[in-house]
C-alpha cells in the first residue's frame, strides 16, 4: 500500500504556477489602472478636461 | 471567406451531433474547438477589412422565396455592426469550448454537449449576420430552439426541465409580438430587406413606425430578459456553467439588443417608443440589482447582475446612443463570461456547491480564480480604466446630458444601480473568497485550482477585461469617430456625445457621482460581510422593517408568486377549460359520443309513447290530425296574418310574402315537429 491515512488537515494549495499568474495578473491590472490614471485622471476628475492626453504626454502642453 | 464564419460552426455541430459516436469524445472536442478557432481567426479578418477599413459585405446566396409581392433570399450582411458583435460572439464563444473540454470531461454525452455550443453559435452568427429579417428570424428560432436544449442538458431533472420550459414559452411570447411586426413591416414596406425597408423609414407614418417598433421591442425584451419578461432569466442556471456563460455574456441575451440597434432607422423615428424604452432598461438595471443584492446563489447572483447591465443597454439604445449600447454589449460580453466561468472553476472545485453562505476562505486555494473575479468585477462595476468603465460611465453621462425626464430618470437610476452593483459584486467576493470558512473541512480538502483548459480561457477573458475597452473606445464611441458608418442610424437631433462630454465639467461630483455610489457600495459590502459578518444579521433581528426588506429584495419582488398565481395558474386554467370545454367538448357533444347520446334519448322517448292507453292513442291522433291541417294551411294562414295586420313593423321581419320566405316555413315547421317529437 502507497501511504496509509494521516491525521490532520492536507488541502491541494495552489502551485507556484497559479500563485504567479494570480499575482501577475493582478498586478497588471493595478498597473494599468494607475497608470491611465496617472495619464487620464486629472481629465476624470474634472480639473483638464480640454488637455489632450491621447499621446502619453502627462506634462500637458507648454505652449 | 465570409460564409466560413457561419458554416464552420454549423459544420462542427452537425459532426459532434451526428457522428459523434464515430468521432468520439476527443475527435468531437477537438473538431468543435477548432472550427471556432478558425472562425475567430476570420471574424477578426472581417474586423480589419469590414470594421476598420471600411468595406461592407453583401452575399446573395439564393433564392428562398420568389412570389408576386414578396421576395426573400438567403443573404447575409457583414457591416460594422455584425462584425463587432460577431468578434465578442466568436471569441467568447471559442474560449467556452475550450472552458468546457476540461469542465465536463467527467460527462457522458459530451459529443451531445458540444454539438448544442456550436449549433448555437451557428444560429447566433445567422441571427447577426442575416441581411433580412427574415434570415435573422431564422438564427432567432434557431438559438431559442437550441437554448432550450442547453438549459435542459440535464433531462433528469426537473429543476432543468421547468427552467427550459419557462425560457422557451416566455421567449415564444416574445417570438409572437415579433413576428406580428415583421407581417407589419411588410405590409406597410412590401419587403424584409434592411436596406429596402430603412430607406424608406421617412417617408412612412410615425404611428406606423411607432406600432412596428413597439411589437419589435416585444421580442426584443423577451430576449434580452428585460422587465416584465425576465423572469426566466435566473431559472436558467440550472444549465451547466459553460452554457450559462455562453448564452447569458455574448449570445442570446444580446440578440434583443442587437434587434433594436439594428432596427435603428426605425426607432429614431419613433421617440415614443424610444421613451418607453429607456424607463424599461433604466427600471430593469435597478429593480435587477437590488434582487441580485441578496441572492445566496452564486450564479444567480451574476444572473441578475447580467439582468441589470442589459437594462443599461436598453437604456442607452432608449436615449439613441447606439454605438454605446454596442460597446457596452461587447465588453459585458467579455468579463460576464469571465465572471461566468470564474463562478464555474469555484464550483467545480468546490464539490458543487453553490450557495455562497457555505463558502469563504477560498483566496488561499484558488488563488488565480479570485484574481480573475476581482479582474471581472471590478470591470462590471466600472473602475475608472477598466472595460466596463469606458461603456458604463458614458451611458450614465449620455443619460444625464440629455436634460430631459427620461434621461434624468435614467441617470439617477443608473447611478444608484453602480453602487448596488459594487455591493453585491463585492459580497460575492466576500462571501466566496475573504471572509471565514463557512463549509465544512471536507470540502476544503479537495479544493484546488483547475487545470489549463480552464485557465487559459480566464486569463484570456481577464486581459480582454482589462485591456479591451481602453484600445477600442475610440474606435467605437469616440467624438469624430466614423467607424459605423450607415450600420447604425442616429438621428442628427440625437446626438449628445459632445454634450455628454462637456456638461459636466460645471458639476464635477455629477460626474463622480456613480464612482462615488460604487465605492460606498464596495466599502459597505467588505464591512458588513467580510470584517463584520454578525452585523448584517443583527440589523435584520433585531429590526423587523429591515428583514422584511430583505425578505421582499431575496424574492425577487415577489414577482415569481405573482406571475404563479395570477398568470401561470389562470393561464393553465384557460388552457385546461379550452382543452376540455372547447376543443375535446365540442367533439364530444357534437361528434359520435353526442350523436348517439341523443339517438338513444329519442328511442326512449319514442318508446314511452307506447303506453297500451286507448285514450292517449286518441289524442296523437287527435294532434296529428291538428298538425296535418297547419302544414297543409299554413300559407293561407301566414299570408292572412301579414296582411291582417298592416303594420310593417309587427310582421315585417318574417319573410312570408316573399319566395325567400320558403325557407323560413321550413325551419318553422322543423322547429314545430321538434316540439312535437320533444313533448313526447
Amino acid at each position: 500500500m502507497a501511504g496509509g491515512y494521516t491525521p490532520g488537515f492536507h488541502p491541494h494549495l495552489p502551485g507556484r504556477g497559479y500563485k504567479f499568474l494570480s499575482q501577475a495578473l493582478g498586478a497588471t491590472m493595478w498597473f494599468f489602472i494607475f497608470y491611465r490614471a496617472r495619464q487620464d485622471g486629472a481629465k476624470l476628475l474634472g480639473f483638464d478636461a480640454f488637455a489632450d492626453n491621447t499621446h502619453g504626454d502627462a506634462h500637458g502642453s507648454h505652449h | 471567406m465570409y460564409l466560413s464564419i457561419i458554416i464552420l460552426p454549423l459544420l462542427a455541430s452537425l459532426s459532434s451531433g451526428l457522428l459523434g459516436r464515430k468521432i468520439g469524445t476527443t475527435g468531437s472536442q477537438i473538431i468543435s474547438c477548432s472550427s471556432l478557432l478558425i472562425s475567430s481567426i476570420l471574424i477578426t479578418i472581417a474586423f480589419y477589412e469590414v470594421g476598420i477599413c471600411g468595406s461592407s459585405v453583401k452575399i446573395d446566396l439564393l433564392s428562398w422565396l420568389d412570389i408576386d409581392l414578396l421576395s426573400i433570399s438567403w443573404c447575409f450582411y457583414f457591416d460594422q455592426l455584425t462584425v463587432s458583435l460577431g468578434l465578442a460572439v466568436l471569441y467568447c464563444s471559442t474560449l467556452i469550448h475550450i472552458y468546457s473540454i476540461d469542465y465536463l470531461s467527467s460527462d457522458p454525452h459530451i459529443q451531445r454537449f458540444f454539438s448544442y455550443l456550436s449549433a448555437f453559435t451557428a444560429g447566433m452568427l445567422v441571427l447577426i449576420c442575416g441581411g433580412n429579417f427574415f434570415v435573422m428570424f431564422v438564427g432567432w428560432e434557431a438559438i431559442g430552439v437550441v437554448s432550450y436544449l442547453l438549459i435542459n442538458y440535464y433531462f433528469t431533472r426537473i429543476q432543468s426541465n421547468k427552467a427550459a420550459i419557462l425560457a422557451f414559452t416566455m421567449n415564444r411570447g416574445g417570438d409572437m409580438l415579433m413576428s406580428i411586426g415583421f407581417f407589419a413591416i411588410f405590409q406597410t414596406f412590401a419587403s424584409l430587406n434592411y436596406s429596402e425597408v430603412f430607406s424608406l423609414v421617412p417617408y412612412i407614418s410615425n404611428n406606423a413606425i411607432s406600432i412596428i417598433a413597439l411589437f419589435l421591442l416585444g421580442g426584443a425584451l423577451a430576449k434580452s430578459a428585460n422587465i416584465p419578461l425576465h423572469s426566466w432569466l435566473p431559472g436558467s442556471m440550472e444549465a451547466p456553467t459553460p452554457v450559462s456563460a455562453l448564452l447569458h455574456a455574448a449570445t442570446l441575451v444580446t440578440a434583443g439588443i442587437y434587434l433594436l440597434i439594428r432596427i435603428s432607422p426605425l426607432l429614431e423615428y419613433s421617440s415614443n417608443v424610444l421613451l418607453i424604452i429607456t424607463i424599461i432598461g433604466s427600471t430593469t438595471a435597478f429593480f435587477a440589482a437590488t434582487c441580485g443584492l441578496l441572492q445566496n446563489d452564486l450564479k444567480r447572483i451574476i444572473a441578475f447582475s447580467t439582468i441589470s447591465q442589459l437594462g443599461y443597454m436598453m437604456m442607452a439604445i432608449g436615449l439613441s446612443q447606439y454605438n454605446v449600447a454596442l460597446m457596452h454589449t461587447v465588453n459585458h460580453a467579455f468579463f460576464k463570461a469571465l465572471l461566468f466561468l470564474g463562478a464555474g472553476a469555484v464550483i467545480h472545485s468546490f464539490q458543487d456547491q453553490q450557495d455562497v453562505r457555505k463558502m469563504g476562505g477560498l483566496i488561499n486555494f484558488l488563488p488565480l480564480t479570485y484574481t480573475v473575479m476581482l479582474v471581472g468585477s471590478l470591470s462590471l462595476l466600472a473602475t475608472p480604466y477598466l472595460t466596463g468603465f469606458y461603456s458604463k460611465d458614458l451611458i450614465l453621462e449620455l443619460a444625464y446630458s440629455q436634460y430631459s425626464f427620461s434621461g434624468t430618470y435614467a441617470y439617477i437610476l443608473g447611478s444608484v444601480t453602480a453602487g448596488i452593483t459594487a455591493f453585491y459584486s463585492f459580497r460575492l467576493i466576500s462571501l466566496v473568497f475573504l471572509t471565514y470558512p463557512n463549509a465544512p473541512k471536507e470540502s476544503y480538502k479537495n479544493t484546488h485550482e483547475s487545470n489549463l483548459a480552464v485557465v487559459l480561457p480566464l486569463i484570456i477573458l481577464s486581459l480582454f477585461s482589462i485591456f479591451f475597452g481602453y484600445i477600442f473606445s475610440d474606435l467605437f464611441v469616440g467624438i469624430g469617430s466614423d467607424f459605423f458608418k450607415n450600420a447604425i442610424f442616429i438621428h442628427p437631433n440625437s446626438i449628445s456625445l459632445v454634450e455628454a462630454e462637456f456638461s459636466m465639467l460645471s458639476n464635477p461630483l455629477l460626474k463622480l457621482l456613480p464612482a462615488l455610489f460604487s465605492l460606498f457600495g464596495m466599502l459597505t459590502s467588505i464591512y458588513l460581510y467580510h470584517l463584520f459578518p454578525n452585523s448584517l444579521i443583527n440589523l435584520t433581528n433585531s429590526i423587523p422593517f429591515l428583514r422584511n426588506i430583505y425578505k421582499f429584495f431575496n424574492g425577487k419582488y415577489y414577482f415569481d408568486v405573482l406571475y404563479n398565481q395570477f398568470f401561470i395558474t389562470n393561464g393553465l386554467k384557460l388552457g385546461y377549460s379550452i382543452s376540455k370545454e372547447l376543443d375535446r367538448g365540442v367533439i364530444e357533444l357534437l361528434g359520435p359520443y353526442g350523436l348517439s347520446k341523443y339517438l338513444v334519448k329519442l328511442s326512449n322517448n319514442l318508446a314511452k309513447l307506447d303506453t297500451g292507453v286507448i285514450t292517449t292513442y286518441a289524442l296523437y291522433i287527435t294532434l296529428a290530425l291538428i298538425y296535418l291541417i297547419f302544414l297543409v294551411l299554413q300559407p293561407v294562414f301566414f299570408s292572412q296574418l301579414s296582411e291582417a295586420t298592416m303594420i310593417p313593423g309587427a310582421w315585417g321581419w318574417l319573410p312570408l310574402n316573399t319566395g325567400e320566405g320558403e325557407e323560413f316555413r321550413l325551419f318553422i315547421l322543423i322547429v314545430i315537429s321538434s316540439l312535437f317529437i320533444n313533448i313526447f
